[in-house]
């Protein structure tokens, strides 16, 4: 404990020592939620989630490959390949602005199973992430849908799709539960919701490293590379805040999905979330 | 001397083993006996009832919240009810799959070509973890079954006509029945023995091997509480091994020459049960006989002798 309030003298160890306590917890009041370590109300988060986006989605895949090493395209290579897909399957990409998800099926498909035009719609609420998945999709030469709408309120009718995956963007939704409510009713009988997130980091030892890299070495990362602190602050803070892999599978199920499924990667750091509509 | 009560104590514990064994499998029968099941023809798809045990390995957030939570009644209720629909679910799309593993094999395919003709996405095929092999396990769990259900029905007619049952022949023709219902995926076969002799497979299709002759041997009335509980089924384990791999290889019409190899093995293990029964009845005498120059001797020279 004296170890812990020296360690609050100094302004720059203030996120370390928050994260012993409200990791994962919810407000009572519902008016209220969680930006980053932060409170705000319900209203101000889209807006706010908005801005980070922003600002971040000029250099979002070259930030993303410096901060993880590279290690996130495995990340999203595990997911397609537990996704497993056929040339049937009917994609929502929720939260794919970049598009990272969609061309690794699309390309997956097509090598697989030599689908001429795999069925893949991208929806995500912030218009400059699709406009960078779109130019890259252009010069990949792939056709895709993009749809600008909100994960709560998905603008498909019920039944549409019948794989809904998510990437590292369900942390940021302001209510998870109708997120997932939504996912469940656009899925047809069968279908299968994959989220990929951040998680807890399972050792303790390993745990301490990856919390000083987030909150000492991410940031400092995105003030140099791209001139933004408090993003990148925002993203570490965002990963401790959201529920622990059982609550979410709880949640989960809440929503309606059954036989659902949870599988570390990375020593914890990621976790690939599983569960079907039948 | 020390040998002998070695071995005296090896086949007390066996012995008391198989007591166990033999009580616990009369008890199983006894509470399954209660269930009717509609009479099955070869070759014909039964509806699974619920009792054909689902072997998957799968964990999910939810066991391992069990194991740290205290769960009421009602939550326990509720995560069995999931689970039953989860299982009817996964029950039909492996049903359907059967009829594409003549064409992809014991494969994710075959369960995703199934799971769409079930009418759910191609995709729900995740949920078996196993893939081809839950696939290749559910497929012999359900044969067992229906194994069960012929050979209650052969011994029902019996009864009916007050025929005294015939170990021999009851047990070649339920040889004979549960090795046809492979036929129908004859050329998928080696590759489903590959997948059941892997070793994260081996152990689950050791045991449904071991639970099939057990069943054999129980309705052929053998109730054994001795070593030959486990020489009976070992024996009838090998018998169906070889048959099997006979038939692979067999392209006789209705696989005749795999009927006529079958014959023979059980036509060669009576007749080894002949003559072990008879040495056992005439071996004392012949090991007698063939040391009695030694036994002369021996009362000649007055060893072991008791009177002065």
């Amino acid at each position: 404990m004296r170890f812990v309030s020296r360690l609050k003298a100094f302004r720059c160890f203030e996120p370390i020592t928050r994260l012993n306590r409200n990791v994962g917890t919810q407000n009572a009041n519902p008016e209220i939620t969680h930006f980053g370590f932060k409170n705000v109300t319900v209203k101000e988060k889209p807006k706010k989630v908005n801005e980070v986006f922003d600002r971040v989605a000029g250099n979002y895949d070259l930030m993303n490959d410096v901060m993880s090493a590279g290690i996130h395209r495995l990340w999203k290579d595990r997911l397609i390949t537990v996704l497993n897909p056929c040339d049937k399957t009917k994609l929502l990409d929720c939260a794919g602005g970049t598009g990272d998800i969609s061309f690794r099926f699309i390309k997956r498909v097509k090598l697989q199973h030599d689908c001429p035009e795999p069925n893949v719609t991208v929806c995500d609420i912030n218009p400059n992430m699709l406009e960078v998945g779109k130019r890259r999709a252009e010069t990949q030469n792939l056709h895709l849908k993009w749809v600008c709408c909100s994960a709560d309120d998905l603008c498909f009718p019920g039944a549409s799709f019948n794989a809904y995956t998510i990437a590292f963007g369900i942390r940021n939704c302001t209510h998870i539960d109708k997120v997932l409510k939504e996912a469940y009713r656009v899925l047809e009988p069968g279908g299968r919701f994959l989220c990929l997130e951040f998680s807890e980091v399972e050792n303790p030892y390993l745990r301490n490293l990856y919390n000083t890299y987030s909150f000492q070495v991410i940031p400092v990362m995105g003030e140099v590379i791209s001139g933004d602190w408090k993003s990148y602050q925002y993203l570490a803070e965002s990963i401790r805040k959201f529920p622990s892999r059982s609550q979410f599978s709880q949640m989960m199920r809440d929503a309606g999905f059954q036989n659902v499924s949870c599988e570390s990667l990375t020593f914890g750091v990621c976790s690939i979330h599983s569960g079907f509509k039948l | 001397m020390w040998v002998n009560r070695c071995g005296r104590n090896a086949l007390r514990t066996y012995s008391s083993f198989a007591r166990m064994r033999s009580i616990r499998t009369q008890a199983y029968k006894l509470s399954v006996a209660s269930m009717s099941h509609p009479v099955l023809k070869i070759h014909a798809a039964p509806t699974v009832p619920e009792r054909v045990r689902f072997l998957t390995t799968e964990k999910d957030g939810k066991n391992e919240e069990n194991s740290k939570t205290e769960e009421t009644n009602s939550e326990k209720n509720e995560n069995k009810k999931e689970e039953e629909s989860v299982n009817t679910v996964k029950v039909k799309i492996l049903d359907n799959a059967l009829d594409f593993v003549v064409d992809h094999g014991w494969s994710r395919k075959a369960l995703s070509c199934g799971a769409e003709q079930a009418g759910y996405a191609g995709v729900a095929e995740g949920m078996f973890t196993g893939g081809g092999d839950d696939l290749v396990l559910y497929f012999i769990q359900k044969c067992n079954f229906q194994l069960v259900e012929y050979l209650k029905f052969t011994i029902e007619e019996h009864e009916a006509k007050e025929e005294k049952i015939k170990v021999t022949s009851f047990i070649r023709s339920a040889v004979e029945y549960r090795l046809r219902m492979i036929i129908p995926f004859i050329g998928a076969w080696p590759q489903a023995m590959g997948i059941l002799a892997r070793p994260d497979i081996f152990p689950k299709s050791a045991e449904e091997l071991a639970k099939m002759v057990d069943d054999i041997w129980y309705y052929a009335g053998d109730r054994s509480a001795d070593i030959n509980w486990y020489t009976k089924r070992g024996i009838l384990a090998k018998l169906y091994g070889s048959t099997q791999l006979v038939m692979l290889t067999d392209q006789s019409p209705d696989f005749k020459d795999t009927w006529e190899f079958l014959d023979r093995r059980i036509s060669d293990i009576s007749n080894f049960a002949k003559i072990s029964q008879s040495v056992k009845d005439n071996g004392s005498a012949f090991v007698e006989t063939a040391f009695s120059g030694a036994k002369v001797l021996k009362n000649i020279a007055g060893f072991g002798d008791t009177k002065r």
